[in-house]
């Protein structure tokens, strides 16, 4: 395609001193056309004015010498009119119309006729030639290069004279030629002059102004102008230099941002908006990846291809919407094959770029490999898959609460069956408004001090108020979730509706309660005998097996030999250890009075003397043996213990408390010895059983019995259960107050003075 | 790439090129435009008949008008007085004319010989002067040039008088004629064609050229700046010259039937005249003028002396500042060709 050209196709330091040349010619030019049409008709009347005065003077002469009629004279003065510039010719003619004189000799005695027939043309009009009586007559022929001036003389004489105005003319032309010529050469070297200037004062900066331009352009920002002054020139060196020193800047930003992008793990993509998305950047860190950026940006590689097949629609569906519909700033995840042929996942975090008309001009994105974290996160997803099943596992309930607000923020269906609620419902309540008294407040001061840090879980049995009302015992296992700084987060609990087993319990208790109240009644005893146990622990040996009887030391082979493990203890031939009464949840409608209710059948004396049972008066010691009208409370730790009745319909009405209030506190876990145990398995490992977390109890596990059964309760669970004491209006848990095998005795460590004082009974049971 | 590269003007050499292009045109058309039209050189000439060749040639249109122009005017002082008057730029002059202006303090350079009078110039008297002895106390017209007063000269020294034995009148030689048959005057110093009317007025010749041959020596003098400013003119003159004098060489009898008109001589008149006069073709004028021990010199010089002694000029002329032959050289070149 040809360029036009055009002004701007020389460059300033040319074209302004060329413009201003055509200038001083143009002007000069349009001068002197205006000039010469003046000058002309100047020179005509000039002439005519000079052809006039000379003819006047001539005719004066002339008109004296004619009247001498000396003919030599006259013609020797009308020959000397050819010194008169431009007098082509000059005729005295005689009043005939011949020519008495003339500046050509040859002319003389001619007619005028004949030599006008030898004029130019426009002079062949004899009325030109005519004189006029009142004076001397110049006349302009029509070529306007001729004047004819005719003279009059006495006599119809007259002179006729013939004036070239060619060479006045041709001399005033070349005057103004001259004149308009020095015009325009001083116009022309003023020109020169301003054009020096100009490019010592403008365009030799402007060539530098235009060096460090195309420095620049070409990459070389150090390049200045450093133009000096104060024009606009200069203002434009000074903006030019400071946007060289701006871009250096960023260029030297943009170098150290480049090297640190070509040494981080992100890799910047420019896509054409195309259908092909034809990559027309990639940065050089995409060679982690084993790929060439020439490649990518020559296409001899299409990025598609890189892409994975099975992500390509996903990702190119949703560039194109985005492209279409926007947002303009968007997020992927897909796997791009490397140039070694392996597959990685990229975070690919795109923006649409468009222009001010919203036109898309391209596509930019920032590729990270997260292949690492995305596979962390599917088997994260995978784990979390196999926990959440685990979670939905109808064996146990599960949540997850507030600490805080005591809210459900997560359940299983479990819990959602245990507790009688659907879950939406579940997740907009607490726990503590489902948890009756006093459960409630020993569940908030585990709580508490779980906040406080003294501990990281505990369990709990409490009973639940389902939906229906109803309440469902459960045991609870509590742990703590914290963040880093050890603030508590979340509960993770477990809770596990016992309450079947405890009705077991109960109906279980009953029965033996029953037994003992016919093994009472009949005047019967009965005892267990274990002896390995016996034997390895050191305890009451077989002959000294408990009874039920009056007689302690009697004994029933055969019920040794056919009972199982855990046969009721005689308490009379073995001192317990004093129990307390106390459940989870004490009754307080005792009738035998606010505290619990301690009982023998054949214990120290002073045990049951210390016992405040209001049943004093008939509450000796010897009538706790022989009327045993104490009856021990409930254990809900344990299997039924043998309670002290009275035989009577009334004892428990007396002793027993009410179970309207009474709610078995959950156990430390279940355990198939304990079933065992309370199943009277007979099997040597009974109570093989580890010390629950948290407990504080030093030293080892304090019963790890397995066939030694002694005491046949006390390898119960409820042995090494945190005993709890009514402490003022609460419970208090006593970690420590655990019952040990120690100097031959069941003991416990507790010394808890408003409770009970199972260690000194302990000792003094000792042998 | 650079600006000068891509095109954005003319490469440098081309520029530096097309600036002196662009100068050596507008130097030449100022140069041409600044030629101004010069008018035609003039030559005056007065009525003597041995300048009629440059009246043939003009009459004849032998010669560019535009470049030169022959003005005959009345008589030789009047010619002298143009010249003088810076109105002439060169002139047919006799020798001693063109010593006395030269005295004078104008730059005149003979260029060429035009002719040598052997009896045009004459002395005419009165019928009553029967021989040159009556002259004595009488009064003699002569016109106030150099040529008239040697002419009295030579008459004195003919007639053996002083010239306090006569009386000298200053009269134009165009009314020498009036004066005698005035009797104003006893005779007058006069040439041709004037001394033809007088002759048939009845006046009769007493003196004339012939009888100092060599001394009457008419030349054409060019006004030294012209001969440096306008050389063509000056070749033009002597072409002039040449034209003219061939064509009467060549047409002696059609020549003077035109040239006799206005002269108030006849025919015959004129060609005895003409008979009278020695003309010098240009290459003649060269010879004579490059040869110091030519007659026409060695007469040219005797009238030098002549003027000095008798104190008309205060010096003898430099020949060599006075004489410049270049224009016939080159005219006679040019005929070569």
């Amino acid at each position: 395609m040809s360029r036009r050209p055009s002004l701007v196709s020389l460059p300033g330091r040319w074209m302004a001193p060329l413009i201003m040349v055509l200038f001083a010619v143009l002007a000069s030019g349009v001068n002197f056309l205006s000039q010469l049409r003046t000058l002309q008709a100047d020179v005509v009347e000039q002439e005519t004015r000079r052809l006039r005065e000379r003819l006047s003077v001539e005719q004066s002469r002339l008109s004296f010498l004619s009247t001498l009629e000396d003919a030599q004279q006259v013609r020797r003065i009308i020959g000397g009119l050819g010194l008169y510039t431009g007098m082509q010719s000059a005729y005295l003619l005689a009043p005939d119309g011949r020519i008495n004189a003339s500046i050509i000799r040859a002319d003389i005695g001619r007619g005028f006729d004949e030599v006008m027939a030898q004029m130019p043309a426009p002079a062949r009009h004899p009325e030109l030639f005519a004189a006029d009586r009142m004076g001397i007559q110049v006349r302009l022929l029509e070529d306007r290069t001729t004047l004819v001036g005719v003279a009059p003389f006495a006599g119809d004489r007259r002179l006729v004279t013939l004036v070239d105005l060619t060479l006045p003319k041709a001399r005033l032309r070349s005057t103004l030629v001259t004149e308009v010529v020095r015009e325009s050469f001083l116009l022309m070297v003023l020109a020169a002059l301003l054009a020096l200037l100009m490019h010592r004062l403008w365009f030799t900066r402007a060539s530098r102004l235009v060096r460090t331009l195309e420095q620049v352009g070409d990459g070389q920002l150090q390049a200045r102008a450093a133009l000096s002054g104060r024009d606009e020139l200069a203002s434009i060196g000074n903006e030019v230099d400071r946007m060289a020193q701006r871009l250096q800047a960023q260029q030297t930003e943009l170098r150290y941002l480049g090297s640190l992008v070509a040494r981080s793990p992100v890799v910047f993509v420019e896509w054409s908006p195309e259908a092909d998305r034809a990559v027309r950047f990639v940065s050089a860190s995409i060679e982690q990846w084993q790929h060439s950026p020439r490649d990518l940006v020559s296409r001899r590689l299409s990025f598609g291809d890189l892409v994975h097949p099975d992500d390509w629609l996903a990702v190119w569906s949703q560039s194109e919407h985005h492209r279409v519909h926007g947002p303009d700033e968007y997020r992927q995840e897909y796997r791009l094959r490397t140039g070694d042929g392996r597959w990685i996942w990229v975070e690919d975090r795109s923006a649409v770029d468009r222009d001010a008309e919203g036109r898309v001009i391209g596509i930019t994105g920032i590729l990270l490999d997260i292949t690492v974290q995305k596979e962390a996160q599917l088997a994260q997803r995978e784990q979390a898959e196999q926990l959440r099943l685990f979670y939905d596992l109808p064996f146990i309930g599960m949540a997850i609460s507030s600490p805080e607000s005591k809210r459900w923020l997560q359940v299983n269906d479990r819990l959602c069956d245990i507790l009688g609620y659907p879950r939406d419902e579940l997740l907009r309540m607490t726990w503590t408004e489902m948890t009756p008294s006093p459960d409630l407040q020993n569940n908030l001061a585990l709580l508490q001090q779980m906040k406080d840090g003294l501990r990281d879980s505990y369990s709990m049995h409490k009973r639940f108020v389902r939906k229906d009302g109803q309440l469902v015992e459960a045991e609870i296992e509590v742990r703590a979730v914290r963040d880093a700084q050890g603030r508590l987060l979340r509960l993770l609990s477990t809770v596990q509706d016992v309450t079947e087993r405890s009705r077991a319990n109960e109906a279980l208790r009953r029965q033996t309660q029953l037994l003992e109240q016919a093994e009472a009644i009949a005047g019967l005893g009965s005892w267990s005998f274990d002896p390995g146990r016996a034997s390895r622990s050191g305890g009451p040996d077989s002959s000294t097996a408990t009874s039920a009887s009056t007689r302690p030391r009697a004994r029933r082979a055969t019920s040794r030999r056919t009972s199982p493990w855990c046969i009721r203890r005689m308490w009379r031939r073995w001192p317990l250890s004093c129990r307390p009464a106390a459940s989870p949840a004490r009754p307080t409608a005792w009738s035998s009075g606010a505290t619990p209710t301690w009982g023998r059948s054949g214990g120290s004396a002073s045990a049951c003397a210390r016992s405040p049972v209001p049943t004093a008066a008939t509450g000796s010691r010897a009538r706790c043996s022989t009327s045993p009208r104490c009856a021990w409370p409930r254990r809900p730790w344990s299997r039924p213990m043998p309670s002290w009745n009275s035989g009577s319909s009334s004892a428990p009405s007396s002793c027993w408390p009410p179970t309207a209030n009474w709610r078995p506190s959950p156990t430390p876990s279940r355990t198939t010895s304990r079933r065992r145990c309370g199943a009277s398995t007979a099997t040597a490992s009974c109570c093989r059983k580890t010390m629950p977390s948290g407990w504080t109890t030093p030293g080892a596990p304090i019963w790890s019995a397995s066939a030694a059964a002694w005491p046949r309760w006390g390898c119960s669970s409820a042995t090494c259960w945190p005993i709890r004491a009514w402490s003022a209006d609460r419970w208090t848990s006593r970690p420590w107050s655990c019952c040990r095998w120690w100097s031959g005795c069941w003991t416990s460590t507790a010394r808890t003075s408003n409770a009970w004082a199972p260690g000194s009974i302990c000792r003094r049971c000792s042998p | 790439m650079s600006l000068a590269a891509t095109g954005g003007g003319l490469p440098r050499v081309g520029r530096r090129g097309a600036l002196v292009l662009l100068g050596g045109c507008l130097t030449g058309c100022l140069t041409g435009c600044i030629d101004t039209p010069l008018p035609p050189a003039r030559l005056g000439i007065n009525a003597w008949v041995g300048y009629d060749p440059l009246v043939l040639a003009r009459d004849r249109r032998l010669f560019d008008g535009g470049v030169l122009q022959v003005v005959e005017l009345a008589t030789g002082a009047e010619t002298q007085r143009h010249l003088r008057n810076n109105l002439l730029d060169a002139g047919a002059l006799t020798f001693d004319e063109v010593l006395r202006m030269r005295d004078n303090g104008l730059d005149l350079r003979i260029v060429a010989l035009l002719d040598t009078s052997r009896g045009g110039d004459v002395v005419m008297a009165a019928p009553r002067i029967r021989q040159l002895g009556d002259l004595l106390g009488q009064a003699i017209a002569v016109e106030d040039s150099s040529v008239g007063t040697l002419m009295l000269h030579r008459l004195l020294e003919a007639a053996g008088l002083a010239p306090g034995d006569v009386r000298q009148v200053n009269i134009e030689a165009t009314l020498h004629l009036q004066a005698l048959k005035a009797g104003q005057v006893a005779a007058a110093v006069s040439y041709q064609p004037l001394a033809g009317p007088m002759a048939a007025a009845g006046f009769r010749p007493v003196f004339d050229s012939r009888q100092i041959p060599g001394q009457v020596l008419d030349v054409l003098a060019v006004r030294h700046d012209v001969l440096q400013s306008r050389p063509a003119a000056v070749d033009a003159m002597l072409q002039a010259w040449q034209r003219g004098l061939a064509l009467l060489m060549l047409d002696p009898a059609g020549a003077a039937e035109s040239l006799s008109v206005g002269t108030d001589l006849s025919l015959a008149e004129y060609r005895t005249v003409m008979k009278g006069l020695q003309f010098f073709a240009p290459d003649e004028s060269l010879a004579a003028l490059s040869d110091p021990a030519s007659p026409v010199l060695q007469g040219a010089r005797e009238v030098g002396r002549l003027m000095t002694r008798l104190g008309m000029i205060r010096s003898e002329p430099d020949w060599t500042r006075m004489v410049d032959t270049g224009p016939a050289r080159r005219v006679i070149a040019a005929g070569l060709r």
